[in-house]
């Protein structure tokens, strides 16, 4: 327990599925390489007007058990059962986030004209509860493509004030011909893969994902001899107030959601070592993110990078997969490379490379934005640190 | 200490909805109003009863959040959208439609609606108790990520809307007893009128 009377939230174990292929290792070598895991859907994945045909992030090989939905296939591919993270313990609350859940059963229920609760999202929690054995509270969080930073920080401010000492984080969302429509619909997708940051970028690609993070207070993870990961010290939402999809263009949503985790960790802006930032290669969503950390950082801004152009934007599942991955990062000591950045933007300049840089420090920021003008920002630090147990 | 600060309740199919209705909580019809869902015109009466509740009371200044807890994600939002895009022939989308597939969507409009730039998130709670989502709503003051939240129960056309405040940096948390009740279904408006003055 820290000097505030408060606990310390570990993150003890995590997992994750990508468009890279199975586990967090797969993901980190994948954007080390600068190799994106984008790829055009077969004719089997695309809807029968053709409609759709841009790079996406696909889990590979996925195969999707009869009746089940494509969520259900990633988690089970994933895997998720009681005995990952080095053991779920039954007593842990658990949290699902995800912004659509089993919407390919919804699809099929309209084509088919069938059962009008198909796809509901607490069928999903359900089965997610067996899947992990866990008899705690549960609930699903939703806040657009921040959803699983939000359920992220639900579980440490269960476990900072005492209300929990163990929680589960799941997060899921699958490719699906709903969310392929709704985008190409917003024109939001670039034809040509998403390219975070760019001069020329033109818009989001869409992937898939699912991950599971293990929280436990300090206490607990060290009654029972866990390992810790890193640490969630600090975490900030806000509201941008501005518009349905677009983010308010000066960034002060962002701002005052970073601010807010700086304010809840204790931490200055100087021990921040490295961004992962939301980086969906449009071109609202870059601009503002830029302003936003150009307004923190001012020219001393730490090395950015956003993995979209690598695996896609997994909308309620990319906040947990980018809070491992920079986890991963500041333990390799390596920013790495954004895949699909060629050219700086004159008008949006940030540190973001197309090589791997070395980083100094031991915090990193994760920062999401999602329609609504919902931005949520993370501070991890890496467990080997002055501030012990 | 956190405390309420402010109850609304609303109806979509009652006459609050109506603007020309003298319980309406605003001054002239909001903009976007014509375009609202009734979960979405009900969840934004609940919010402006629960604020003018508060305000009456002069303490509903600051960054205020909002987390909406029920049963019905968007699921009938989703359904909506991808009829109408089969119906369309599976070419493209209704971008209109397609805006507010997500649970959040409701909340986000209530927040441009009110200036809300505190969290906005959306938990499906399948067997929860008002007492939870007002503790969850406790947590995100504790935390320090806004002044004020809204803890909004939904059910359909029902909403519930509940001010909380913390005044301190104290943890203790005393609902009063009603908050018991399961969040859904929501419980007759009575128990929220006589809850108000507890």
């Amino acid at each position: 327990m820290s000097s505030t009377g408060f606990q310390r939230v570990a993150l003890v174990a995590g997992d994750v599925i990508t468009a890279y292929g199975r586990g967090l290792d797969a993901a980190w070598q994948g954007l080390l390489s600068g190799r994106s895991a984008l790829t055009l859907p077969s004719a089997a994945d695309m809807p029968p007007s053709g409609s759709g045909s841009v790079p996406q992030g696909r889990v590979p090989g996925l195969t999707r058990p009869r009746g089940a939905s494509r969520v259900r296939a990633l988690l089970q591919a994933m895997p998720l059962h009681p005995a990952v993270c080095g053991g779920i313990p039954r007593d842990a609350a658990l949290f699902v986030a995800t912004t659509v859940g089993d919407v390919d059963l919804l699809e099929r229920a309209v084509l088919e004209d069938t059962d009008l609760d198909a796809g509901h999202p607490l069928h999903l929690l359900e089965d997610v509860r067996v899947c992990c054995g866990t008899t705690g509270p549960a609930a699903c969080v939703s806040a657009a493509c921040a959803s699983s930073t939000s359920a992220l920080a639900r579980a440490a401010e269960r476990i900072r004030f005492g209300r929990s000492d163990a929680v589960c984080v799941v997060a899921c969302d699958a490719m699906s011909e709903f969310v392929c429509s709704g985008f190409a619909s917003l024109q939001a997708l670039d034809p040509s893969g998403a390219r975070p940051f760019d001069r020329d970028r033109r818009g989001l690609s869409l992937g898939e994902a699912a991950g599971v993070a293990l929280l436990m207070s300090a206490e607990r993870a060290q009654a029972e001899g866990r390992p810790v990961l890193g640490w969630l010290d600090g975490w900030g939402e806000s509201c941008d107030a501005h518009h349905l999809t677009t983010p308010a263009p000066d960034g002060a949503g962002l701002v005052q959601a970073v601010r807010t985790a700086l304010d809840g960790a204790g931490y200055h802006l100087r021990d921040i070592a490295t961004i992962c930032a939301h980086g969906t290669g449009t071109a609202y969503n870059d601009a503002m993110e830029v302003r936003a950390f150009r307004a923190l950082f001012g020219d001393e801004m730490p090395p950015v990078w956003s993995v979209k152009g690598g695996l896609g934007h997994t909308l309620g599942a990319a906040g947990l997969v980018e809070a491992l991955l920079s986890l991963r990062s500041l333990h390799a000591g390596i920013a790495p490379p954004t895949v699909g950045f060629r050219h700086p933007d004159p008008d949006a300049r940030a540190p973001v490379t197309t090589a791997a840089m070395p980083l100094f420090g031991r915090t990193a920021l994760s920062t999401n934005s999602g329609f609504g003008g919902l931005n949520a920002a993370l501070l991890l630090m890496t467990a080997e640190t002055e501030r012990a147990l | 200490m956190t405390g309420i600060r402010g109850i609304g309740l609303a109806d979509a199919s009652n006459s609050a909805s109506d603007p020309k209705a003298g319980a309406w909580p605003f001054t002239g019809t909001p903009p976007r109003w014509g375009r609202f869902d009734p979960p979405t015109r009900a969840l934004c009466l609940a919010c402006g009863f629960a604020l003018r509740d508060a305000e009456s009371r002069g303490e509903a200044a600051g960054v205020t959040g909002l987390v909406r807890a029920g049963r019905d994600f968007c699921h009938a939002a989703n359904r909506a959208y991808f009829v109408d895009y089969v119906q369309g022939g599976r070419t493209l989308g209704r971008s209109s439609l397609f805006v507010h597939t997500l649970p959040t969507s409701p909340a986000a409009e209530a927040a441009l609606l009110f200036g809300l730039h505190g969290p906005n998130f959306y938990l499906g709670l399948p067997d929860a108790r008002f007492a939870d989502l007002l503790d969850t709503a406790a947590d995100v003051l504790q935390a320090g990520s806004a002044e004020h939240m809204l803890a909004v129960a939904a059910d359909g056309g029902r909403v519930v809307a509940i001010l909380l405040a913390r005044h301190d940096s104290g943890m203790m948390r005393t609902w009063p007893t009603w908050t018991s009740l399961p969040l859904v279904p929501l419980p007759p408006a009575g128990v929220f009128v006589s809850a108000g003055n507890n």
